[in-house]
Order: C-alpha cells, then structure tokens, then sequence
C-alpha cells in the first residue's frame, strides 16, 4: 500500500531538506501555488476527507475554510507537537525523521487559510525534533519556502515562529496551547468561540496535528480521491499507529485507517511479547477506555471506537498479556491525570484523585462493591469537566472497571486476578 | 429573525435575549435560578466551577456550563435534570473534601457561597474521604491575607485583579489538586491594596486583617452609603456593631464605581472609631480650650457673633465650609451666612477645582462640565495628564485602563510619574512638573520653542500624541486638580480649554481632589457665587436665594479669603476645614484667627485651626450623618447615617442649624431631607456663553542641571485628615516620605529608607527617602496629605514644579 506520511523515513538523512527535495519535496507547493486557488485548496482537502489526527477528527479542509472566511487578520497557521500522551509517540517520528514533509503541508494550510504568520509547537521533551525542525524552518527559509513572497509569488508571505513547551500534557489541547504560546499558564480556553475564529491571539487561527500536515502534500499530488480509497470502508487516508506495551515489537506503522487492532496487534507488531496471551488492550493513548480481546477485530478509527464506547484517540496502541492487573493499569492512568490536570475546574481537578484514592483502596484489598458504583457516579459529574483531559480522564479506569470487572471485584473479595480469557 | 436577539427554551419556556447574551443569563432573565461559585458579574465568564451545568441541544453530548455557552437560537436548555442535580450535588461533595469546616471561626461564614451550595444540594455526608489541607494562614500584605485551606480556585480574585484593577498581582502557582493562590511578582502581595480579591472571595480564603474576627457578617448592621475619600464618590455598604464600623465594602454595579473600590474606600474607614476624634464642645476658658455643654457653647458663638455685627456689621464676619463635608452641611452654612449673618464672605477651600472650574467656565462657559464618567470612557480618546490618577482617583483610573484594554479606547498618559496606566497605554511620556499646560496647549497645536526641554517629551512622542488627539472624533482630557496644582489650576484649565477650543470633539474632566469639592463649587461656596454656582451679580439668582431664605441676600460680594482675614475679619465660622494649615501663610493665618474676636471651628479632628479656635464644636463623619456629596461628575452620592454620632457630636448641618437658631433664625430642619429638597429648589445651572478665547500658558523654566524638581501629588494611600487616622492605610504608608529615582538616589549615596533633608527657598524638611522606579530622573516626589512634612514647608504658594536640593542627613 502506499506511504503517505511515513514514505520519507527510510530514505538517508531523511531530515535534511536535500534529501526532502531529492524525494520530490515542495513540488506539492510549487504546484498548488502555480495551479490552486486557496479555496480549491480546501475543497480538496474537504473532497479527500482528511480529518484531525491528533484524535478529534475534525474535516481539515472545513478547519481552513472556516479561517479562511474570517475577516480579522493575521490568520495563523499553528502546528500541534506537543505529543504527550502516554503510549503516543507519531508525531516525534514525524519530527526527528521527516520535518520537511510538515511543513510543506504547514505552507500549504497558510495558503489555503490566508494565513501570514505560524507556529510550530512541539513537546518539550522532544529534543532531536526540536534540533531538526528548527534546522528545517531555517533551511526552508533558505530556500525560499518560507518568508516573504514565497517561490517567487507575490503576495504569499508566510513566516513561522518555533517553539518548544514546558512540560505539561495539557497543553496538547488546542487553547491550552493558545495561552502557552501567548505566555500565560496552559490552561484551556472555553469554546465557542473556536480557534478558527478566536485562536492565538484572539484572531483565526488553524491548528493542526503534525500528522494531519504531512499528509497534505501527497494529498495534493494525487487528488483527493487517492487519498480517500487508502482508507478502509468509510475511513480515508492512512493513519500512523503506534504499538507500546506487552507486544513483541513496539513500533510505527503507518496503515489504514481502519486497520483492525488484530492485525496491527499481530501482523505488525509480532503479536504479544514472549507468546503469552493477550489480556486487553488500548486503542489510542491512555485516556481510551481498555477493550478486551473480543474486540480485536474492531476497526481501529473514530466511529467504529466510539461504537465501543471507547476512542480512537491518538492510535497509540498499548498491549496488555495475560498477566497484567487491570486495576494496576486504571491505577497508573489515574495517577497521570491526576498529576496533569491543570487544576482549573472542580471536577477535573478533585476528581482524578479520587479515582487514584479508589483504585488504591482496591488495589490494597480495602475496596467494596460501592467503590465501582461510586467511580461510575464520579464518572458522571467528571464529564461536566471543563475540557477534554477531565472528561475524558476516568474513561479508562471506569472502562476497566466495566470491561475488566472480574479484576475489581477479585481484588475487593480478597481472591487473585483472573488470567486472561485467550 | 431579529440579528439583534434569540429565542431558546429553557426548561419548557420560551425567553427572547439579545444576541450574545450567555445561556446563564438567558436563564437569569427569567429568574430560573442556577447555582454557581465562580461567577463575579464584574467578571467575565470563567467556567472553572461546573456548578452552572446544564443540559443543551444542539450541543455536546454532555454537560455543559451555562455561564461560558452563548445562547443561540432554537437552543432547547434543561436546567434541572436528575443527572444535572447529581453533577452539581457531586461537584460540591468533591470541593468538601479539601474545604474545612472551619465555619464557626471564619470571617465568610454567612456570606459564603460554598455554605449556601452545601446547603441547598443537601449534602449532609460525602461518600469521598475527606482530606483536609493544613497550611498556614498566609499574610500576603499589611492588610490581606490567604487561608489556603478554604480556597476553592474559582479564580475570582486573579480575574478581579486583572479584569478589573489592571494590576495583576495573584496568580495561580502549580498545577493539579497541588494549585494555590500566590502573589504573582514579589514574595508579598505587593499591589494596590484595594480588598476587591477579598471582596470577591465567595469562600473565607482571602481575608481583610483589619476585618479578621471583628464580627459574625449577620451581625453587622448594613449601611449604603458614599465613600468620603476622593471625588469619585464610589458606593460603599458600610457594616456596623455596637456603634462602630467594622468594614466598609463595594455596594452593588452602577456609577461611578461600577462594583469596585480602592484601598481608601475598603480600608480607609476606621477613622470614624479613632480615639482621637472631637467628641465634645469646646470652649476656651482661660487660654485653654476646655469641654462644655452644647448649651455653654452656643451661647458663647451666639454672643459673640451677635456683638461683632453689632460692632463691625457683618462684613467682619465670614464662613468656611468644607469639601469634606456634605452638600446639606455646606448649604446650612451658607444660608446661615448670606441670610441670618448678612455676609457673602462665604468660602471652601478646595485646593484647584474651584480655580479651574471658574477657568473652564470663563473661557468655555457654563457647558464646560462636569461630565459624566460614562463620556470620559466612552471617548475614542482618552489623554491622562499631570497626576497619576491611578493614585489621586484610582477606581476612574482602574476603569480608564480597562477601556484601553477592553473596549479598544486609545490611551495617552503624560503623567510626572510613572504609573499602572502606561502599561495600557499607546503612548506614555513623562511630562516635567511645571510644564503641563503648556503640554495641553502644544497638543492643542499652539508653536511653543523649546519644546523638549520644557516638558521633557521629545519631538516624535508628542507628534504621536498630537496626531491621535487630532484624529480622534472625542477626546477626554483628565487631570486631578490637587494640591499639586497650587499656583498653576488656572493654567492648566487653560491649556485644557486651549485643547478644547482647537478641536471639537475635546471633553474636559477635571477630577476634585476631595469628596465634596464639586459640590461646594456648584452649591456656590464662594464670596461671589449662589447656589448653581451661579453668579452673585445675578439678580435673578439672587432674588429666587432671599425669596427661599425669606432674607435678603446682599449685592455686595465678599472679600478673597485672604483679603479678609487680613483685613474686616472680627468673627471666622470654620466647619470641617483647617484654613491654617491649608494656608499659603500659616503663620499669618494663625496670627489672624488669634486676633479675631471669635473664631468658631466644627471638626471631627483637632488640628491648626480648631487650636486657634475660641469654640470647638465636635462635626458628625460620613458614617455619622446623612446627605449628599457631589463627585466628579457633578453626581450625587447619598450618605446615610450608619451609627449615631460618637460622643456628643451631631452632624454638621445640625450644629449650624442650632447656632442660627439661637440667634433667633431656626430653620425648623430635623433632619436632612429638607435641606435636601430646598437646595435642590435653587440648583439651577447659569447659562454663560464663556469667552471662547484660546490664551497662551507659561510653562516653569527648566530646572537647574544639578537640582532637582520637586512632583508633589497625592498618593494612593494618603487621604488627607481622615486618611491618616485610618489604622489600615497609616499601615500601608506610615510615615512621609519622598521618592526618588535609583540612579539619583545612587549618585548621591541614599539608600531605601535613609532620612533626606530637602530644601528649597522656601523652606526644607526632613524625612524618609524611597527609592522608587516610578520617580523619573531628575525629580523628587513628596507625596502630598500627609498631615506631616506638607510641600508647602517648601514652597508655600506653588510647591510642585519648584526646584529643590537633595541632601543626605
């Protein structure tokens, strides 16, 4: 199948723009700014159904018009790097091997947005990326890619500010990452308005995933069309899925999107480490909800998880044997949202320490059944969280506990766990 | 479909809002009653407490906070599911487990939002353990202090302090259940003192230390009342026990303060208890002022200003009111004058506003102003000269930063000093003391030589200035008009009016210094001046006074003030005014009053003049009496007596009531309210056309390369007489001291908090030396209304702008 936005990794000095341009990079440019008009620039990307990867799955092309249709300039073009959830890792690939191919696509968005100025945020703890996409902006300038009247147009101007972040995972949500930019604590801002209205700065802004970016070039080549039929059944494009955990080999693999986790589990990924048996698994990241071996055939993209009550998230797969404690995996989850929410709302901000206080008290033998009623209640009252990370934050320890119930109940009734049902 | 509102349903009823409107107050409007912890509406929307949740389609799939979602059209809102209450009950039970139930010892207890939730979502146990925090109770300043224990991170004082003073001194510090408030830039809360983080606290965490245990909040009596402080005349709830006020805090939205105070207004009000208030009268027997009974002394002032009009007609006897003191009380006075003595020797110092008012008026005419605050933000413009107002009017100041910040007004500060606006300003210059009319009438576009050297603004800065001025459709103009501007009110009235001639659209905002000195200008407090402030030659004006006096008032106007105490003086009435001290002439002004027959004076304080005086009569403070001050809008602000007079002092249109009543004229007053009606009967505006004629200003030659020039306005937390008996502010600024800049106070080996010696031709004090970043090169700032180290030692006639010498002791 074809390589969208991993095709460059293999290639030596893959980061460099030589070896970019020797691949054929910033032809897409070239052609969009000779042949396209910033609308036929997003009616394509409309048309090829490329929607956010960073796991909100926003149209990308509706993204842009919006901006576009903004009256209030200057537009922004901001590009999201500050990977930071647990079992993710797409983005710093993408960064450390293939910089270019993003911001390629990132000059592209400016174009179809009118944009005139960006950003490009990434993770603080990203130090390779951080040293190759800061020699890529420059070389890029260089080269004419970026500055004033790009390639020779007139009128496309397009500069680019880098920055790197601080260490904290909630920036990764799109107006925590606003308020970082402008120099004040990353908490989220409320939405409506939308960033592409009221973004950085207050003015209309793009944000878009590192991923999303680097699949825009190619898109571009070959139409939207091509881009779509990559794709399984209603899902369009590829999407670069990461394995961590008890699996075999950990590692990128960039698929269809819609690829089943059988097949990433054991096709790609060799299957579960030391040929024990698979316990669970997580679809995206450590904020989806863990599903069970049952569901290994179920289509790794957003409709299919959601059907499961589960996300697709950030397609970081992470791989639970047979010996795995359910709880203990709820109990690490929860202690990482309550170590990262920023504190701003009540039930985010209490809420994740008592689903670390509840699992703990399971995990020492000091739960009762009212525990799990209390963690669905508490469940509940966490989704009028102010954000994302609350609302999302005790999906995976109540999703353990409903899923991997047995687990629970073994450790409240003093019994051990029970061993993994494949 | 009108673009102007929505219609959505809420909980079954249809409601129309206007666009833009939050589903909350769409909710509000209709009086379905929503709970909520971080609201403040002084603030914008924040979303941090989830207790506003509702149910909204279209919308997400899940709660939603109905403070931070605009109401839109065909929206259908659920505002008390089961699952909504369950949330909220939830939210509330979480927030228990950190929150101490502290509630017998804490200062909020009654007025806290958290008790009423827990109240009304029934919470009576939580199903979560509870984890109470242990920290320390913080002191964050002299007068605020944090219990960390009780917070609830709602946010509302950090947004207070920003939204709405513009100084951001709190902020959140860590992350996760880990979050606390701290002060944002310095290891102390090192900001402008105005209790509106308290005031805005819906828990007991951020607390007043003068306030800290003085009452239960139910146990206060409740006042609304009028701060007397300043000219902005910002409502105050005034809280009582047993005879004394506990605190004073910001009452309700509307103008002039809009839900805000400043230090003065929070904290200033302790003078009220001090223990060294006149309680008594006071007769001199002997050389010596000694009490005695209301009677004893009326009958003294009585006989004695019967037998200097008998001996000297009434010309020899003259009147003092007081910007301090109300409308009622200044109006008693000059009705007891112009009508029962016969005099129009009628006056009330007042520092500049008269002589710019009078300036205004002559070159404008009557329809100079005073203006509305509403104009002065509403200006395209809005140009900040002279005195830093953030510290002589700091609520107007607050406000004007907001407009800059919020409401897209242009901002132009040329303030001696540097100040909390220019962090909002477009252009911000500093402007040499001494050279301000002649900025105003540079931006009015007069060719003045040497620009730069006489103002200290260089050539672009002021083209800047000049070019947004001109290009703006209305520009405010705003400068106090305090003691500062001794010697040169008038000038600068006339650069303003040079300004306002020169371009249409100028609006003119001269800000008294005290609560009442626009009052006593339009009530007329002047030899030639009648209630109106209309002109004593208008026969009219004068005929309408004696037909409501039913006596004659005479043509004749009096005497200056000056002229009369050097001259016919045989009797002085002072009521709430210290004429020596306030003196160009101290000395002389003393030796006056020790000539005089009888000088009678009514304060709430001794000072120069009730020592010089032959009866003391103890005067009512604004907490006492009711009445009316007039701000800087020409606004009245309604004072209600919140405890009863202390001692046996009554408030001091009473006093003079009762003193024309023993001479046989009783007004028949008992209480204000009439005085209110009659004086509001003679309050018609003159109509006069003014000159319209533009007049060139001097500006003060350059200091001298090696002196310094001397800055004297007032400072945030000095507040005249009454100030400086309140605990609190005497706390945040304990003694005179003068600022200087580091590079001076380095070159000549001062450091913070030595003594320094200033002197000037006129005199040198002695005092304590700041260094202080907001003091430019080159200039000496001494505060003004202390009651010690006065500039005047310095330069009695026109001390700001004089050149003085700096000397280490």
């Amino acid at each position: 199948m074809s390589l969208v936005v991993t095709k460059n990794f293999g290639n030596p000095q893959s980061w460099t723009l030589d070896s970019y341009r020797a691949a054929g990079g910033y032809t897409a440019l070239a052609r969009v700014l000779r042949e396209m008009t910033p609308e036929d620039v997003s009616d394509l990307i409309k048309a090829s159904g490329l929607s956010g990867r960073g796991g909100a799955f926003f149209p990308t092309g509706l993204k842009w018009e919006f901006v576009r249709k903004d009256p209030k300039t200057p537009r922004y073009v901001v590009v999201n790097g500050d990977e930071s959830e647990p079992g993710t890792y797409v983005n710093r690939y993408s960064l450390e091997l293939d910089p270019h191919l993003m911001l390629e696509g990132m000059i592209i968005a400016a174009y179809a947005c009118h944009a005139t100025l960006g950003y490009v945020y990434i993770r603080g703890e990203y130090g390779l990326a951080h040293e190759r996409t800061q020699a890529a902006i420059r070389d890029a300038y260089a080269a004419g890619f970026l500055g004033s009247g790009i390639l020779g147009t007139s009128g496309f101007d397009f500069d680019i500010t880098f920055r790197r972040g601080a260490g904290a995972y909630i920036v990764g949500e799109e107006t925590a990452l606003f308020n970082s930019l402008e120099g004040k604590r990353g908490n989220p801002r409320y939405k409506p308005p939308f960033p592409t209205n009221v973004g950085v700065w207050g003015l209309p802004t793009a944000i878009n995933n590192v991923e999303t970016l680097s699949a825009v070039p190619d898109i571009m080549r070959n139409g939207a069309e091509w881009f779509q039929d990559l794709g399984r059944g209603e899902a369009a494009g590829t999407k670069m899925y990461c394995l961590s955990g008890h699996v075999a080999e950990p590692g990128v693999h960039e698929l269809p999107m819609g690829v089943t986790a059988r097949e990433l589990i054991y096709d790609y990924g060799g299957g579960v480490a030391g040929g024990r048996g698979l316990k669970g698994f997580k679809p995206g990241g450590a904020s989806s909800a863990p599903l069970t071996p049952n569901e290994l055939d179920a289509a790794l993209e957003p409709k299919s998880m959601g059907a499961l009550g589960t996300i697709m998230g950030t397609g970081g797969v992470v791989v639970f044997d047979e010996t795995t404690d359910m709880v203990d995996v709820a109990y690490r989850d929860a202690l990482f949202f309550e170590e990262e929410s920023c504190g701003f709302c009540i039930p985010c901000r209490e809420g994740a320490p008592n689903l670390v206080q509840i699992c703990e008290r399971i995990l020492h033998g000091q739960g009762t059944m009212d525990d799990l009623e209390l963690l669905e209640e508490l469940g509940a009252s966490m989704m009028a969280s102010f954000c994302g990370l609350g609302q999302f934050a005790h999906q995976p320890v109540r999703g353990a506990a409903r899923r991997f119930r047995e687990d629970f109940v073994a450790h409240i009734e003093g019994r051990p766990i029970p061993a993994a049902a494949s | 479909m009108s673009s102007e509102t929505v219609t959505l349903t809420i909980d079954g009823q249809e409601v129309q809002v206007p666009r833009g409107a939050t589903v909350l107050q769409a909710c509000e409007s209709i009086g379905v009653e929503i709970p909520t912890l971080c609201t403040d509406p002084r603030l914008k929307p924040y979303g941090a407490c989830r207790m506003c949740v509702v149910e909204v389609q279209p919308g997400p799939p899940r709660p939603t906070a109905s403070c931070t979602t605009p109401a839109g059209d065909g929206m259908t809102v659920v505002t008390d599911s089961q699952s909504i209450k369950d949330i909220r009950k939830h939210v509330i039970e979480l927030q228990l487990q950190h929150h101490p139930l502290d509630c017998p010892y804490c200062d909020q207890a009654g007025t806290c939002e958290l008790q009423d939730e827990v109240f009304d979502q029934e919470i009576f146990q939580s199903p979560y353990e509870t984890v109470p925090k242990a920290h320390p109770e913080e002191i964050l300043n002299e007068v605020i202090l944090i219990n960390h224990n009780r917070c609830i991170l709602c946010g509302r004082c950090v947004r207070m302090c920003d939204e709405q003073i513009g100084v951001r001194a709190l902020d959140f510090v860590e992350r996760a259940v880990g979050t606390f408030i701290a002060p944002a830039q310095h290891e102390f809360m090192d900001c402008e003192r105005c209790g509106m983080c308290i005031e805005t606290c819906p828990v007991g965490a951020l607390l007043s230390r003068p306030f800290k245990h003085a009452a239960r909040s139910w146990q206060t009596e409740k006042t609304a009342s009028t701060c007397p402080h300043c000219a902005v005349g910002c409502s105050l709830l005034v809280e009582s026990r047993h005879g004394s006020v506990v605190r004073t805090r910001s009452n309700g939205l509307e103008e002039p303060d809009r839900g805000i105070l400043c230090a003065k207004g929070f904290f200033g009000h302790s003078f009220v208890n001090s223990g060294e208030r006149i309680t008594e009268p006071l007769v001199r027997r002997n050389g010596a002022l000694q009490p005695a009974s209301w009677s004893e002394a009326l009958n003294v002032i009585s006989a004695g200003l019967r037998e200097v009009l008998d001996a000297h007609g009434p010309q020899a006897v003259g009147v003092v009111g007081s910007p301090n003191t109300t409308n009622e009380d200044n109006y008693t006075l000059q009705r007891f004058a112009r009508a029962v003595l016969g005099t129009n020797n009628v006056y009330s110092q007042s520092s500049g506003l008269h002589a710019a008012a009078r300036t205004l008026r002559a070159v404008l005419g009557s329809a100079a102003g005073p203006r509305s605050q509403s104009e002065l933000l509403e200006s395209d413009v809005i140009l900040v000269v002279g005195a830093d107002i953030g510290q002589t009017h700091n609520v107007v100041g607050a406000h004007v930063k907001q407009a800059a910040r919020d409401d897209g007004r242009t901002l132009l500060v040329a303030t001696r000093l540097a100040s909390g606006l220019d962090d909002f300003a477009t252009v911000a210059a500093r402007v040499r003391p001494g050279a301000e009319a002649v900025l105003l009438s540079a931006l009015a576009g007069a060719d003045i030589p040497n620009m730069h050297a006489l103002t200290g603004i260089d050539a672009d800065t002021l083209t800047a200035m000049r070019s947004r001025v001109q290009a703006a459709g209305t520009v405010a103009v705003v400068w106090d008009t305090g003691v500062w501007t001794l010697g040169k009110a008038e000038a600068i009235a006339q650069g303003a009016a040079n300004l306002a001639l020169a371009h249409d659209g100028v609006k003119l905002f001269p800000l008294p210094e005290r609560a009442n000195a626009a009052g006593t200008f339009l009530l007329g407090m002047a030899p030639d001046l009648l209630p109106g402030a209309r002109p004593l030659s208008d026969d009219e004006a004068r005929r309408q006074a004696s037909d409501a006096w039913g006596a004659p008032v005479p043509a004749e106007p009096g005497l200056a003030f000056d002229d009369f105490i050097d001259g016919p003086m045989q009797a002085l009435y002072v009521m709430g005014e210290d004429v020596v001290g306030g003196s160009a002439n101290p000395q002389g002004a003393q030796a006056a009053l020790e000539r005089a027959r009888l000088v009678v004076a009514q304060d709430i304080f001794m000072n120069a003049t009730t020592e010089a005086a032959d009866v003391v009569l103890p005067g009512a403070t604004f907490a006492e009496k009711g009445g009316h001050f007039t701000n800087f809008e020409g606004r009245l602000g309604r004072l209600a007596p919140a405890i009863p007079p202390v001692g046996k002092a009554r408030p001091d249109w009473e006093i003079v009531a009762r003193v024309s009543a023993a001479m046989g004229a009783d007004f028949g007053w008992r209480s204000h309210e009439p005085i209110s009606t009659e004086l509001a009967g003679l309050m018609q505006r003159p109509s006069l056309p003014g000159s319209r004629e533009s007049a060139a200003v001097n500006g003060a030659a350059p200091a001298p390369a090696d002196g310094f020039v001397l800055a004297t306005e007032q400072h945030l937390y000095t507040a005249g007489v009454s100030g400086r008996r309140a605990d609190s502010l005497t706390l945040m600024l304990p003694e005179a001291v003068a600022e200087l800049n580091a590079g001076d106070a380095q070159r000549l080996s001062i450091a913070h908090g030595d003594r320094i010696r200033l002197s000037a031709d006129g005199g040198e004090v002695n005092l304590k030396a700041l260094v202080a970043d907001r003091v430019p090169p080159g200039v000496v700032s001494l505060p003004d209304r202390f009651l010690e180290a006065a500039p005047r030692q310095l330069d009695p006639r026109a001390p700001d702008g004089a050149a003085v010498r700096v000397h280490k002791v």
